[in-house]
């Protein structure tokens, strides 16, 4: 494939994707373009734990920590204190920026799946606290009734449409942040660290301060997914913390393809679709899902994004 | 970077695109009535999800799915037990599947996350979900508790324990919202220097002596349970063999002895008491309907669970009978099931002003039948009872 061809393929998916999602609300029935919404929150989640583990070799077991602790951020101070949107999100990612300052310092002095271990504890722990706290974040029955965000220019975020161009903006302004961190020199030390630690800090990286850093940047970004889901679903709940949401979005990055920010999308958006629409017509859906794990696994081990690359780098060597 | 975006773009215009595409839309026919049942099929509350979904469907098979001259179709979904993944079905079940009522849930925190979304859709929702505040702060005209609430059940096994000379008491609960609120019901009933210990362990403790051994028979009369499923056995288990159960009786809260718990406890389980809205054992002509036929059909003995979904069916079946089978017609639906009055397995059965349940309470006592087997003998009856709203606004 030539030079030119790629690109001019390239430029027109770039059109026919942002058209199908700007048209997206006039196809789609109000249910399905809640999915829609759902889906590009869970991708937005899963490109951020990519950040960690695709991209500098992190596996982290309690990524939903940071999801979670804006979701309430945001959810408390939307509900209790009547904040709107300007100022609950950056207080929510606040939030979750500290956490990853604290929990950074004490995750990365460790490596491996030890390192595993330790964000699952934390992450455990503010579980615990949210389902603890009764007072402040309602327990197992968690807060509902939080608004949608109220941007103050006479738009209603209660029509489904509007919503979905919020989330869109806001899902595509991450998405081309993340995609720039990824391909700046800062995201290739990240893959340097990801292929050799001793290596880099021979080089001279302090690794570390890279690890720590990217650790935060993730969270940052997983946190907006957090907001966003609390936004979308207008109640906040421990299940958001849960150990079970963190392994479910590991399961979306490793499905997608670890590394390539488009797979863990991808695994994310699949996901969704079959937690929602095929358990609509079986309830073996959880079976089913096992066994595109299992196939993935065995046929795929670098995930659908992996699967692709290889067979357009066969083709190219054909 | 471009090739990134472009990708990026694509593959979640194409995933969202494909959710409409790839699987059609399920085909009904016009004109039946269609009502969705949400419950958890999957995760660790399957085992309650799943009899109560059947039990629904035996209430409307035994109408042959015909009301009023309409067909009727139950649309299930699976809410995994996840507040998250129950609102989105029900969305679906609202917005996709246009449903005319909703039949669905037992699991709090999903009842919660989903309450103001079945408000602001006017959609008639009859739940069996114990929240208190389900028909109090948040509490709507489409909303339907067919369960007793945390309080109505706690304050019903305390008086029972109360009329049979109980002083003091231990309670024994949850470290989660039905727990702490049985507290609550015992200082109501009791007194608050009367409880002489309260002990909160977390859902799915799994070794109870450091509690059980805290527990003194010389200072209290008797120990009041407030947990469920697999931990109610659990627990059991442990009372019997620190040898609890000889000197100082257990009072199971609700579905504390439920039949389908009841199995998994020790022979010297008997003499356990509890009070709740079901007991298996009770000699009406309408329990033995229920009880041979779930039996026939699912080769189990129906639990409280199964009650409470057979019953609300029952309820909904109806009222859309007094309505003509109108279930277009939200307001009249609502109107109808809240006037309804229904002589179900436990006697009458109806909603209260708020929508919650009024039934009868029996006092039960574990004993063993003549096959060796545990089952409840259904003792003291406190007749239509209440969700005490005065109490606890």
């Amino acid at each position: 494939m030539t030079g030119t061809s790629y690109s001019r393929w390239i430029g027109l998916a770039f059109a026919a994707g942002l058209f199908v999602l700007l048209v997206l609300p006039k196809i789609l029935a109000p249910y399905y373009l809640g999915l829609a919404v759902k889906m590009m929150i869970f991708a937005l989640f899963a490109m951020s734990l990519d950040l960690l583990i695709g991209f500098t070799g992190m596996a982290s077991l309690g990524h939903a920590a940071y999801f979670g602790l804006s979701a309430y951020a945001t959810g408390l101070l939307a509900l209790k204190l009547g904040w709107n949107v300007w100022l609950a999100l950056p207080a929510g990612l606040i939030m979750s920026g500290l956490a990853a300052v604290l929990f950074g310092l004490l995750a990365l002095r460790t490596r491996g799946s030890y390192f595993l271990m330790i964000t699952l504890a934390l992450s455990q722990l503010m579980w615990g606290i949210a389902f603890g706290w009764r007072s402040l974040t309602g327990g197992d029955d968690g807060l509902p009734s939080v608004p949608r965000p109220d941007l103050g220019i006479g738009i209603s975020m209660a029509d489904g449409a509007n919503f979905y161009y919020f989330v869109l903006l806001i899902a595509a302004i991450a998405t081309f942040l993340m995609v720039r961190i990824v391909s700046s020199p800062f995201g290739y030390a990240l893959r340097g660290i990801r292929e050799s630690e001793t290596r880099m800090l021979a080089l001279g990286y302090n690794v570390w301060l890279y690890k720590f850093a990217i650790f935060i940047i993730a969270a940052l970004f997983a946190g907006l997914a957090g907001i966003l889901y609390v936004y979308y679903n207008r109640f906040v709940s421990p299940d958001y913390i849960h150990v079970a949401r963190s392994a479910e979005v590991l399961l979306m990055v490793i499905l997608g393809g670890a590394g390539t920010l488009i797979g863990p999308a991808f695994g994310a958006a699949l996901i969704v679709f079959f937690e929602n629409l095929i358990s609509a017509y079986t309830e073996r859906w959880v079976m089913l899902m096992g066994f595109v794990y299992l196939i993935v696994a065995l046929f795929a081990p670098n995930g659908i994004a992996g699967l692709i690359r290889d067979y357009r780098k066969k083709r190219a060597s054909s | 970077m471009r090739s990134f975006c472009a990708a990026m773009l694509l593959g979640l215009g194409v995933s969202a695109a494909a959710s409409t595409a790839i699987i059609p839309q399920p085909a009904f026919s016009q004109d039946a009535i269609k009502i969705g049942v949400m419950f958890p099929l999957t995760g660790p509350l399957a085992g309650q999800g799943r009899p109560e979904r059947d039990a629904i469907k035996l209430a409307f098979d035994e109408e042959n799915n015909v009301i009023a001259g309409r067909k009727v179709e139950l649309l299930y979904e699976d809410s995994a037990g996840r507040p998250d993944t129950g609102l989105t079905k029900i969305k679906a079940l609202v917005e996709r599947d246009k449903v005319h009522l909703l039949l669905s849930e037992l699991v709090s925190s999903i009842g919660a996350a989903v309450a103001p979304y079945v408000h602001e859709q006017k959609m008639p929702w009859i739940s069996t979900v114990a929240l208190a505040s389900l028909t109090r702060g948040q509490k709507s005209s489409y909303i339907f508790r067919f369960v007793p609430s945390s309080y109505q059940y706690t304050m019903a096994a305390a008086e029972a324990a109360k009329k049979m000379g109980w002083k003091k008491v231990y309670l024994i609960g949850w470290n989660a919202p039905p727990g702490h609120e049985a507290l609550e019901g015992l200082k109501k009933v009791f007194g608050a220097e009367n409880i002489v210990e309260a002990m909160f362990p977390n859902v799915g403790t799994s070794d109870y002596a450091p509690y059980v051994t805290k527990m003194d028979p010389t200072k209290a009369d008797g120990v009041f349970a407030a947990m469920w499923g697999a931990d109610s056995s659990r627990i059991v288990q442990q009372y019997v063999e620190y040898g609890l159960s000889k000197k100082m009786p257990l009072f199971g809260i609700a579905s504390f002895t439920s039949e389908e718990v009841l199995g998994a406890m020790p022979p010297q389980a008997e003499g356990i008491y509890s009070a709740y809205t079901y007991c298996g054992s009770l000699d009406t002509p309408e329990n033995k309907k229920f009880v041979q036929a779930y039996q026939a059909k699912y080769n189990a003995l129906p639990g409280s669970y199964q009650y409470m979904g057979y019953m609300a069916a029952k309820m909904v079946i109806q009222a859309l009978k007094d309505i003509n089978g109108k279930a277009e017609d939200k307001q009249a639906f609502i109107n109808a099931l809240a006037k309804v009055q229904v002589n179900g397995p436990m006697g009458l059965a109806s909603f209260d002003a708020n929508r919650g349940m009024i039934g009868d309470f029996y006092t039960l006592k574990v004993e063993k039948g003549a096959d060796g087997k545990l089952f409840n003998r259904c003792g003291d009856r406190q007749a239509q009872v209440k969700d005490p709203y005065e109490a606890f606004p």
